[in-house]
């Protein structure tokens, strides 16, 4: 009886893993049941037992993607209170993977599908806020200015190279030169939030 | 009295203006050339023999309906007198310019899209020269003596990237210009504040 309910938790989970993939490349209307069984490995009726219609399943896909994994965010960076640049040159770094590595599809999902889904509003950039809280953790422990303004900066620039490196990634081809030329713009980025915490921390007139 | 080119380029726009609406909700496959056609209330063999084919339609769509660096109004700005409002004033120029990007910004996301190369280039040209143009102008205040020196590209890759991601907000808004509004008076005090000169001495510095 066990093996048959994780049986069944198990082909929830296939289906799940695999119509995030399929919503999120081809879009909500353009996306088959038919694509996503197959791409599960199950039958068209297995879905349906699972999730009532196309819309229960993108719902449910939503729902169960929708949160960040915040262990990702338990690392030993730490920014310094003199030079803030190779703290915050991590941080961007780390961003970058858990938006690019981690949860692109879902983030994907949620850009092409919010305006036919309003629904998906309460939910949409889910990412970000979590990932300026951690920011703005960072830099005040640092004894920066906490101004919420600087992480949505921050973590919306970030959010951005990651969706214009996942178009390069696959128009052109894949290249370590691309990718250098995207840790330069962020590099630039980098050194500007440097010099703007550190401006605004100072005691005016300094 | 109406020229026979009028008439075609009001045709064109009708059926440009069409596609538009219909590939940013529908998508690239989910929507006919005959829906388009019906839209624009034309034939569907003029859309044919105006662009040639769905794909072309496509590209001309969002290439002529993308605005550039050259649909700035920079009369309104005071160069300098306030630069707050100067900036607020840019970065409302520049969010109200990417909302029409989103689309073909959207259509780039679709992986299985084949013609996204072309889509993804026209469109992000012009997004690039709407970054090269803000910099320029806070270049040129900085020549004047108005603001820091800062790396004014980085700057307006910052309000780029923001204005982007936001801009998803921005479209399922229910306050859409309200919303806007208080984005951007937010990041324009920003940027005053980290510009603008500490004193006297800096700005003769920036001079």
């Amino acid at each position: 009886m066990s093996t048959n309910s994780s049986l069944k938790e198990t082909t929830h989970r296939n289906i799940l893993a695999s119509a995030l993939k399929v919503f999120s490349h081809k879009g909500y209307n353009d996306a088959t049941i038919k694509e996503i069984h197959e791409l599960a490995g199950c039958n068209a009726l297995t879905v349906f037992r699972h999730f009532k219609d196309k819309e229960t399943l993108f719902y449910s896909v939503v729902d169960a993607y929708k949160d960040i994994d915040a262990s990702a965010l338990e690392t030993g960076i730490a920014i310094s209170p003199d030079d803030p640049e190779p703290g915050l040159h991590q941080l961007a770094e780390l961003y970058f993977k858990i938006l690019f590595a981690d949860n692109l599809d879902i983030l994907r999902i949620f850009i092409n599908e919010c305006t036919a889904f309003p629904a998906l509003r309460k939910d949409a950039w889910f990412i970000s806020p979590v990932l300026q809280a951690d920011f703005i953790r960072r830099v005040t422990a640092a004894g920066f200015s906490g101004d919420a303004r600087y992480a949505e900066l921050f973590v919306g620039y970030v959010t951005r190279l990651c969706l214009e490196f996942n178009t390069h990634d696959r128009v052109w081809d894949y290249s370590d030169a691309l990718l250098d030329t995207f840790y330069q713009k962020m590099n630039r980025e980098v050194v500007l939030m440097g010099d703007m915490l550190q401006r605004a921390t100072q005691p005016a007139g300094a | 009295m109406q020229q026979p080119g009028d008439v075609m380029n009001n045709t064109k726009l009708r059926i440009l203006t069409a596609a538009i609406s219909c590939f940013s909700s529908a998508g690239y496959k989910g929507c006919t050339t005959r829906q388009i056609a019906d839209q624009a209330g034309v034939n569907e063999s003029t859309i044919f023999r105006v662009f040639g084919n769905k794909k072309n339609l496509m590209l001309e769509a969002f290439y002529m309906l993308t605005p550039g660096p050259e649909d700035v109004d920079m009369s309104l700005l005071s160069y300098g007198q306030d630069v707050e409002k100067d900036l607020r004033l840019l970065i409302w120029n520049y969010a109200m310019l990417h909302l029409p990007h989103m689309p073909a910004y959207r259509l780039s996301l679709n992986v299985d899209l084949v013609y996204d190369r072309e889509v993804y280039y026209r469109s992000f040209a012009k997004i690039e020269g709407l970054i090269s143009h803000m910099a320029i102008y806070l270049g040129q205040l900085h020549a004047q003596g108005y603001i820091i020196s800062a790396d004014f590209t980085a700057i307006s890759e910052y309000v780029n990237g923001l204005v982007l991601t936001k801009a998803t907000e921005f479209l399922i808004a229910e306050d859409t210009l309200g919303e806007l509004d208080r984005f951007v008076a937010k990041y324009a005090a920003l940027l005053a504040e980290y510009l603008r000169p500490a004193n006297t001495s800096e700005r003769e510095e920036a001079i």
